[in-house]
């Protein structure tokens, strides 16, 4: 039996095709290494030049370019006849295109991203109510790590057919906080409390200058918009620090922070439902007379002495 | 005289004692230090109002504030002394003055700026081993040039005295003049000037600091302007004596965006 076996492999193996084997293996090792320095010194070169996104997709080409060439170099060096294998690939191609349309799509729709260029590795981008900074940009898709700690991929035709916002493209970015203060707040008096926050805040920027507008008449509050200018990466500590500066500083100038206050009615042509608020501490004793004695009497599920829940 | 007993004692190498606690005072800043053995402790608070200067002294441990966290630093043994050096700021500094300032064409003006120093905290003497920089004053941050491309810088409001009695005398701030050459066809009307504190170095005089003169020519609003960095301390003091080197290697002159006029980038 075994001899059989080594008799077979001995007859297959004649010096012609030991020779064929060796070069091919040689062809391999050596079209690697070629790949591999090919991509180093484009990795070099390209350096200081190109942006991650574009250095990360040539060396995917170098890569792919260069397995195909070597691919075809061992077929070729084996006696395999490549003009029919192209033949045999292309309807071999059709067939897959058809049965993976959405990855082509990908694919294409990745290739025009990358052209356009809307982020780079590392930008924090928000798509639909995902919001994550971009590890990595490839054709089919974009990988995004969000802030607490979720890998999520993001099929490139998705991002290039939905609303992206590139949320660190610019250096400096606009905290906007909507405040609402007291209808009795002297206007200008508040105007000088917030520049004097924002100028105390050393995360706030001097320049651009603060944003205050007096947005609108409120049912409850004069409405105002406050914009601090901050440096991209200062997000937290602004919004942190300067929240808590407001509050505090309006308390300490007594302006008022109002909350909404909703009255009932019991119809049109009635009197709102009247509210007292009673001092009195005669009347107070009296109501807290009433509430114990409300409590002293029974409930009526127990006077009907029906069957307690438990014990159903 | 008091004033410049403490320039001199405030920035001068002082050898600890072991286990004993020491207080400076600096502006807003305090610092605390203590060396125990191969290791030193190091804590600093702020205050919202600037203290007086108040040079490395012993201080008993029940008089620092109790909720104080310290950092521990593994110096080794060999090491007890220790060295406050004022240093620029890690960044370019926006000079605002207080009015609007207009230069003829053809016009110099010489400018005094007081810039506040960064306290960088040195063991051993001349400095050996940094063990961290703290800004004297906590300066705000501002935006030098366009909102879409632009430079990180702090905002300095200045009354930009033009002579040198005018300059308030404090330890912890070194005064820069600063030359402003108007070589373009119309006035300059300088509301903020970048000055690039980072390729300054800093001396120290018997009763101030100091920086390197800077000499700043205006070409017009779209060119760069030529700033020239002087080689040696300013001639306006004498026995200056350079105590921080630039943090940038000291270049002879730079040609970068200096002004920048007032623009509303307040677009709602």
């Amino acid at each position: 039996m075994f001899d059989t076996i080594w008799t077979e492999i001995t007859g297959f193996f004649t010096p012609e095709r030991f020779r064929t084997l060796v070069v091919v293996i040689v062809v391999i090792v050596a079209g690697m290494a070629v790949i591999k320095i090919l991509n180093t010194i484009t990795g070099r070169v390209t350096r200081r030049y190109l942006s991650q996104q574009y250095k990360m997709l040539i060396r995917k080409g170098i890569r792919y370019t260069g397995s195909v060439i070597l691919l075809f170099i061992v077929l070729h060096l084996l006696g395999v006849k490549i003009t029919a294998l192209l033949g045999a690939a292309g309807i071999v191609g059709i067939a897959v295109g058809f049965a993976a349309q959405t990855s082509m799509s990908n694919l294409i729709s990745g290739l025009f991203m990358i052209s356009e260029k809307p982020f780079e590795i590392g930008d924090v981008i928000q798509v639909g109510d995902t919001v994550g900074t971009v590890l990595s940009i490839d054709l089919l898709s974009v990988k995004i790590k969000t802030f607490d700690n979720k890998y999520i991929r993001i099929p490139n035709e998705k991002l290039l057919g939905s609303e992206l916002t590139n949320i660190t493209r610019f250096p400096i970015r606009r905290l906007d906080i909507n405040l609402g203060v007291a209808y009795k707040t002297d206007i200008n008096h508040l105007k000088s409390v917030l520049r004097e926050i924002a100028a105390a805040n050393p995360y706030c920027l001097d320049e651009p200058e603060p944003l205050i507008v007096f947005t609108n008449f409120g049912d409850s509050a004069l409405e105002f918009l406050f914009g601090l200018w901050f440096y991209k990466t200062d997000y937290l500590n602004l919004k942190n620090s300067v929240m808590q500066e407001i509050k505090e500083r309006f308390d300490r100038e007594g302006i008022e922070i109002p909350f909404p206050h909703l009255s009932l009615y019991a119809g049109a042509v009635t009197d709102p439902m009247p509210i007292r608020i009673v001092n009195d501490p005669l009347s107070a004793r009296e109501a807290r007379v009433k509430t114990i004695r409300k409590k002293d009497v029974p409930d009526r599920r127990d006077r009907g002495g029906s069957t307690p829940p438990d014990s159903r | 005289m008091a004033t410049k007993t403490r320039i001199a004692e405030l920035w001068e190498p002082v050898s600890l004692k072991e286990n004993v606690l020491y207080q400076a005072d600096f502006s807003t800043l305090t610092v605390w230090l203590k060396r125990s053995g191969e290791d030193w402790y190091l804590a600093s608070r702020r205050s919202d109002k600037e203290t007086a200067p108040g040079p490395l002294r012993e201080i008993k441990e029940s008089r620092i504030p109790k909720d104080l966290s310290f950092s521990r630093w593994v110096v080794g043994g060999d090491l007890s002394t220790v060295q406050f050096i004022p240093a620029m700021p890690d960044r370019s500094i926006v000079v605002r003055p207080a009015a609007p300032l207009k230069v003829p064409a053809n016009r110099d003006a010489l400018f005094f700026t007081s810039i506040p120093v960064w306290v960088r905290v040195t063991a051993g003497s001349p400095e050996d081993i940094t063990l961290c920089e703290l800004p004297s004053l906590i300066l705000s941050n501002t935006w030098f040039g366009e909102p879409t491309a632009g430079e990180l810088c702090y905002a300095l409001h200045t009354r930009a005295v033009r002579t040198l009695e005018e300059t308030a005398t404090h330890a912890y701030a070194a005064i820069c003049p600063i030359t402003v050459r108007n070589r373009a066809p119309k006035e300059l009307n300088f509301e903020r000037l970048c000055v690039r504190v980072e390729y300054l170095s800093v001396y120290q005089g018997p009763d101030r600091l100091w920086t390197n003169e800077l000499d700043v020519r205006f070409q017009g609003e779209e060119q760069s302007s030529q700033i020239t960095i002087g080689r040696e301390a300013p001639g306006y003091a004498k026995q200056l004596s350079k105590v921080c080197g630039a943090r940038q290697p000291a270049e002879r002159t730079l040609l970068k965006q200096s002004f920048s006029v007032l623009r509303s980038l307040t677009g709602f």
